[in-house]
């Protein structure tokens, strides 16, 4: 008797831990402190041209990542799953403190900094890729296709050369800016969330830091929703 | 018996049906396996930009050297079916004959005769030891 209803016992609990989950009101997925000098254990690195150096840096017991490019183009991505409709909003801290050296008269896909929202499907042409970039040369609010293909959206979300070195903390609903960008909702789910700081176009250097990124629901219980936006923080990491 | 066969195609429609049973399942196969690898190849790098850079330029030569070589493989691969299916269906022809003329002549001392590298030669072995008892107990 028992036999038979230990597969099903099985299915059952398993069921029971899926939907626990998938309905639970938590409202934070996943959060990345970078406190940890092993906390870039669990990333992964792709190198395209040259390795740039990613790396934890701790001040004052508050850690970030450090990354650092000379001439160089690699990212570093963690795996995630999780549909966006569930968890839209994307959140993190970031700093650039040297831009890639471009020619105005020739933008180049250099940025110091990206986040990247991989939303893969069964075949790359099928995939979708929100960069939000930190621009020097272009304004905010600002989406463009990337040079490399139409299914890759940039979207700039933070711009100039002046605010080098200040911490900013942005906070973008994917779920709504995948709508905004390939004009359809978001199916897929998001597979990867990526940082990438690149001057190998432009053989120059880029330096940027990276802090605190956060998957979470669209609002807290109770609270008001957060919606997209960014704001200038007041980090112990300030430079 | 005799040794070589000048037709390959003897019975069409299951000499086709046999190279179908065999092209469809290695294509579909092939098919597969290109676009697992190419998943699992994509679902690594994932970022997008590599993808472009590293990914689908070897995708190209790849799918450029499939298109190249496809034809060949798919015409050597025919013609092997082709080859090995006449085993098979040559001596069931050459059976479904020899029976035919027995059946019209009545004349049991004729004999089944396969070809030296054709398959079922216990076929015919086994038709002519029954002839052989049909033809003893007509005597």
């Amino acid at each position: 008797m028992l036999k038979v209803f230990k597969p099903s016992l099985f299915a059952i609990t398993g069921l029971l831990l899926f939907y626990s989950f998938a309905f639970s009101g938590e409202f934070l997925l996943k959060q990345f402190l970078f406190d940890d000098q092993k906390d870039l254990n669990s990333w992964k690195e792709m190198v395209l041209d040259g390795k740039v150096d990613y790396f934890i840096e701790i001040k004052d017991e508050n850690g970030f990542v450090h990354a650092l490019s000379e001439n160089a183009c690699s990212a570093i991505y963690h795996r995630v799953g999780y549909k966006p409709v569930n968890f839209p909003v994307l959140t993190w801290k970031w700093s650039v403190l040297k831009f890639p050296e471009k020619d105005p008269a020739n933008p180049v896909d250099d940025y110091a900094a990206r986040i990247y929202a991989i939303f893969p499907s069964i075949s790359f042409s099928t995939s979708k890729f929100i960069e939000y970039i930190w621009a020097e040369d272009l304004p905010e609010g600002h989406i463009q296709q990337s040079p490399s293909a139409k299914n890759i959206m940039q979207i700039v979300v933070r711009s100039g050369r002046d605010n080098a070195g200040k911490w900013f903390e942005e906070k973008r609903n994917i779920y709504d800016d995948y709508e905004l960008v390939f004009g359809k909702k978001a199916k897929t789910s998001v597979g990867a969330i990526a940082i990438m700081c690149n001057s190998n176009i432009t053989k120059s250097t880029a330096e940027c830091l990276v802090d605190n990124i956060k998957i979470e629901k669209l609002s807290e219980p109770g609270t008001e929703s957060p919606g997209t936006g960014s704001q200038e923080v007041q980090s112990d990491n300030d430079e | 018996m005799m040794n070589r066969r000048k037709k390959y195609l003897i019975n069409k429609p299951i000499q086709f049906q046999i190279a179908a049973m065999a092209i469809i399942p290695a294509f579909l196969a092939t098919s597969f396996l290109y676009f697992i690898i190419n998943y699992f190849i994509s679902r690594e790098i994932m970022i997008p930009e590599f993808i472009v850079r590293i990914l689908l330029p070897t995708l190209k030569k790849v799918n450029i050297t499939l298109i190249a070589i496809t034809p060949i493989a798919l015409f050597i691969l025919f013609r092997t079916i082709l080859y090995n299916s006449n085993k098979i269906t040559g001596p069931l022809y050459r059976l479904e004959k020899d029976l035919e003329k027995i059946i019209e002549t009545n004349d049991f001392s004729l004999r089944v005769k396969f070809r030296e590298k054709d398959h079922l030669h216990s076929l015919a072995v086994k038709t002519n030891k029954l002839l052989e008892k049909l033809q003893a107990n007509n005597k």
